[in-house]
């Protein structure tokens, strides 16, 4: 199968240093797929490369079919990718319901109301981002996914610093997401959530990445063992 | 892709707020050095209209926007280009009234 979104080859350098030299990220339609890596690896470099946040020293990224050397994050988010950076999706400066109902009218997405219901913040939706809890603003976060309905999601840690019940819920959208057909990637170091929850690894290292494949064999990876998930992790807590 | 309507309307309106808020502060200190701030230079009508559209990318800057227009396929440019045209209108307003008057 096509993958929906590649960033192939990607190389790119803060200064003299060097994050990423040959990276390649995918994301597959009706799959959820994780980036691991460590802290300060490029992770989150190579996420906004594939979103076109921030633009490659080399490499290409290809989205529906359409390949770019320079892809804009707004010429791709109106072809259905939505970028979900690790904080601030949401501006200060207007209510949770004004910029889900942003997403709905520019998309002709989904209901705001039942989005909020879905992940538990209808309460909260005449505030503004600033009064709500890091929990509460990431679940606002995954109501504009909803209302919007992307084809591919590309989401940075969006696990960090929420509580297990919210992760759990997280999960559960996020799944629903990929069985539904869109295209889900995500970064994160809730390793035992993110492996059951995931279809696909793919390894961040040294810069360049590695696809391992289905959890259960990721696992197995001899380096990503003794490099990332460290001599104390037991294959059986997935 | 351009906003839609709700988009548009807040765009436009916080365009507007900056335009009075760098054509008052330009006034004052116009008024200050003793000249007519309905009658300004060609040059500080331009002047006008650039910070407004500096103070704009500071807002957005300020309120973490950049993500969320991003994800509604707004480009920077159209988001400058809604800023600059209630400034653009305003000074335009203003050149007229003070040449009848």
């Amino acid at each position: 199968m096509t993958p929906l979104l590649t960033a192939d080859s990607v190389a790119k350098s803060y200064g003299s240093r060097r994050i990423l030299s040959s990276a390649t990220l995918r994301a597959e339609v009706g799959q959820l797929r994780v980036l691991f890596g460590r802290n300060g690896i490029g992770k989150s470099t190579l996420l906004k490369i594939a979103a076109g946040r921030i633009a490659p020293d080399g490499g290409t990224v290809q989205f529906a079919g359409h390949a770019s050397l320079n892809a804009h994050h707004a010429d791709l988010a109106a072809r259905g990718l939505f970028y979900l950076p690790d904080h601030d999706l949401l501006s200060r400066a207007y209510t949770v319901r004004v910029q889900l109902e942003m997403f709905r009218r520019q998309f002709d997405g989904g209901d705001v109301e039942a989005a909020a219901a879905r992940v538990g913040i209808s309460a909260h939706l005449d505030k503004r981002p600033t009064r709500l809890s890091g929990g509460e603003l990431r679940r606002a976060e995954l109501a504009a996914v909803i209302v919007r309905q992307p084809r591919c999601l590309l989401a940075d840690e969006p696990y960090r610093g929420i509580s297990p019940k919210d992760a759990a819920d997280m999960t559960v959208v996020l799944q629903s997401l990929a069985a539904s057909g869109k295209a889900v990637l995500i970064t994160g170091h809730e390793v035992p959530t993110l492996l059951a929850a995931a279809d696909h690894i793919t390894w961040c290292t040294n810069g360049t990445t590695y696809e391992l494949g289905a959890p259960a064999v990721a696992v197995k990876h001899e380096a990503f063992r003794r490099e990332y998930l460290g001599s104390g992790w037991s294959a059986g807590a997935i | 892709m351009l906003p839609n309507l709700l988009l548009t309307t807040l765009l436009l309106r916080r365009g507007t707020r900056l335009w009075v808020i760098a054509r008052v502060a330009i006034s004052g200190l116009i008024v200050l050095s003793g000249d007519d701030p309905f009658r300004l230079p060609f040059s500080t009508s331009v002047g006008v209209l650039l910070i407004c559209v500096t103070l704009g990318y500071v807002e957005l800057h300020l309120n973490h926007e950049r993500d969320l227009f991003g994800n509604l396929g707004i480009k920077r440019r159209s988001v400058a280009g809604f800023l600059l045209g209630p400034a653009l209108l305003g000074e335009l307003c203003v050149r007229i009234v003070a040449s009848t008057v």
